[in-house]
């Protein structure tokens, strides 16, 4: 209540305001005339009269004055109309701007950008909740199924290996909740980024030698091409999570005894860094969803290999933090090319 | 679960449980009494409070959420009274500036939850070492003998060589024995992972095999176990 008090009293602060400047055109008025001898001068009975009259102009320019500020502060109030009816997410989702050079429609324009801001949040958040609670109920489907058919059964042998099923299954839950952590609060202290100039080729040699022998039972080479002095400006911390994920999956999906490379070169104004192999390809209609969330090129196999579906969302998550890019080319029939272009060094 | 004493324990270690929910206290008192332990458990701040006042424990583990006074509180009146306990605090809260407040507050080690069992067996037995930090340079298992200092590793009388990773995981394995290692504690411990997004789980996987295929490959008595779900385990154990 108090707002509408002070919204009352601003009017009649601009109407006194606006009174006060008529009267003063007016005793100006005046006395330009009587200086010019225009009138004549004034005396006893009529200046009752001449009081009268400049009461009732007062009051006049008062009403003025709060008609006018009225009829200024309409748009705002109807700007507070609108946006009062959005703030239920059922309502229409804009503001309709009735003039846009004015500063009114200034407001409104920006409460607009705001507004639409606000909505692609909600959007996002009602997609993460769809997401999570599919990603969710098929572990725990599985863990149900195998609970109950475990519990038909008097076979302790059985019963230990459902225990141990359903203890995977959790470890699974338990991964997506760190990693869709990780990619939801981003932007926290969580995860502190450092980019500095560094060599290329030893976090490739790194990514080369923890993941060797994984490619190795594939009988798999990891062939490293890059110089020896090639510098970057990079978090070595997060340009290893995405070169880990892209060698990885390198790995998983090409088959026994292809190479898969990993290289790095110059390129203008940036460094390009390569995981490149030779496996089966992304068809094109992949190639842009494929850093979604939970986007699977092949749903039952990705499951199947124990896929959680968020490495490609954390590559780029992480390439995209240290101040790179990432993109994807290729054909099916003839392998991939996850190319991360970060930024060079300069000096 | 085969349970192998320290030295260093002498008698029951006693421990107090603070944790709201049932289920998990349940567990958690189960599963350390198994391990050996006595266990007592609270399920508010205030009856945890009381116990520590009117009993001796050796180890507490502390909830951070707790109704009413939340484990913070309890700890940091615990501590300001001069009492060292040793106290792992338990927690759904993994932020940098949680498990700094939460040290800050006088706890020794931290555990986020959902945890594996075998990494809390681990912590505690950890914290309630501390006072006996002396290890022994040469480790055997049956007729397995490793030389830390040396790293070198013999079974049945005959050399084994191993990659200096390997030899680091069996090293940790050994730290262990009898106790089921998860792949989160050989991440954090064996390849120095800070974080846990890193997707280390077929790099471990790999390397426990090659160890395996070393150590194990023609011998009657099995040492390198895989617990599935949970982890691994090093351990005299006839395989079929």
């Amino acid at each position: 209540m108090k707002a509408r008090w002070q919204q009352q009293a601003r009017r009649v602060w601009l109407a006194l305001l606006s009174a006060l400047a008529g009267d003063l055109i007016l005793v100006g008025g005046a006395a330009v005339a009587s200086g010019l001898g225009l009138g004549k001068p004034a005396d006893h009975p009529n200046s009752l009269a001449l009081l009268a009259v400049g009461l009732l102009v007062t009051g006049m320019f008062f009403a003025l004055g709060y008609g006018l500020a009225t009829l200024a502060l309409a748009p705002v109030r109807e700007t507070i109309e609108l946006t009062r009816r959005l703030s239920t997410r059922l309502g229409p989702k804009q503001i309709a701007v009735t003039n846009p050079h004015d500063e009114v429609g200034e407001l409104e324009t920006f409460l607009n950008e705001l507004l639409q801001r606000l909505e692609g949040s909600f959007v996002e958040l009602d997609r993460l909740a769809a997401d999570v609670s599919h990603e969710l109920r098929t572990p725990l489907t599985a863990m149900r199924a195998v609970g109950e058919v475990a519990l038909r059964d008097r076979n302790p042998a059985i019963l230990y290996d459902a225990v141990g099923s359903m203890l995977e299954e959790i470890r699974r839950m338990n991964q997506l909740i760190d990693r869709l952590l990780l990619l939801t609060r981003g932007d926290s202290d969580q995860w502190p980024v450092r980019p500095k100039p560094g060599l290329v080729r030893n976090v490739l040699m790194e990514v080369s030698e923890t993941l060797g022998l994984v490619a190795e039972e594939k009988q798999q080479q990891l062939q490293i091409d890059c110089a020896e002095d090639l510098r970057a400006f990079f978090d070595a911390a997060l340009l290893r999570l995405a070169l880990m994920n892209l060698t990885q999956n390198a790995i998983r999906y090409s088959p026994p005894g292809k190479p898969i490379y990993l290289r790095a070169r110059p390129a203008a104004r940036a460094v390009l860094v390569e995981v490149a192999d030779e496996g089966p390809g992304i068809a094109p209609n992949h190639h842009q969803k494929i850093f979604q969330r939970f986007y699977r090129v092949d749903d039952a196999r990705s499951r199947a290999e124990g896929g959680i579906g968020l490495g490609l969302a954390i590559v780029k998550w992480a390439v995209e933090r240290t101040g790179g890019t990432v993109e994807l080319e290729s054909e099916v029939g003839r392998g991939s090319i996850f190319r991360l272009r970060l930024p060079p060094v300069t000096r | 679960m085969v349970c192998s004493r320290e030295d260093s324990f002498v008698g029951t270690m006693r421990l107090l449980i603070v944790e709201d929910d049932e289920k998990t206290s349940g567990a958690l008192k189960a599963g350390l009494e198994s391990e050996g332990f006595s266990a007592a458990v609270a399920s508010t701040g205030e009856t945890g409070f009381f116990l520590l006042n009117s009993e001796k424990f050796d180890l507490l583990l502390l909830d951070w959420m707790l109704p009413g006074h939340d484990g913070i509180e309890i700890l940091k009146t615990l501590r300001a009274r001069g009492t060292n306990t040793p106290v792992l605090l338990l927690t759904a809260r993994d932020a940098v500036e949680d498990r700094v407040l939460g040290l800050e507050s006088g706890a020794d080690d931290y555990l986020v939850k959902p945890f594996a069992f075998a990494e809390l067996v681990a912590r505690i037995r950890t914290l309630l070492r501390r006072v006996t930090p002396v290890e022994p340079l040469r480790k055997t298992v049956a007729d397995l003998v490793v030389d830390l200092e040396t790293r070198r590793v013999w079974r049945s009388g005959k050399v084994i060589e191993l990659t200096p990773r390997e030899f680091d995981l069996l090293a940790y394995l050994l730290r262990h024995p009898g106790q089921v290692v998860t792949r989160e504690m050989l991440a954090k411990e064996v390849w120095a992972e800070t974080n846990r997004v890193t997707p280390l789980d077929n790099v471990i996987d790999v390397h426990v095999a090659h160890l395996r295929r070393k150590l194990d490959d023609g011998q009657a008595v099995k040492l390198v176990h895989t617990m599935r779900g949970v982890g691994f385990v090093l351990r005299e154990e006839a395989r079929a």
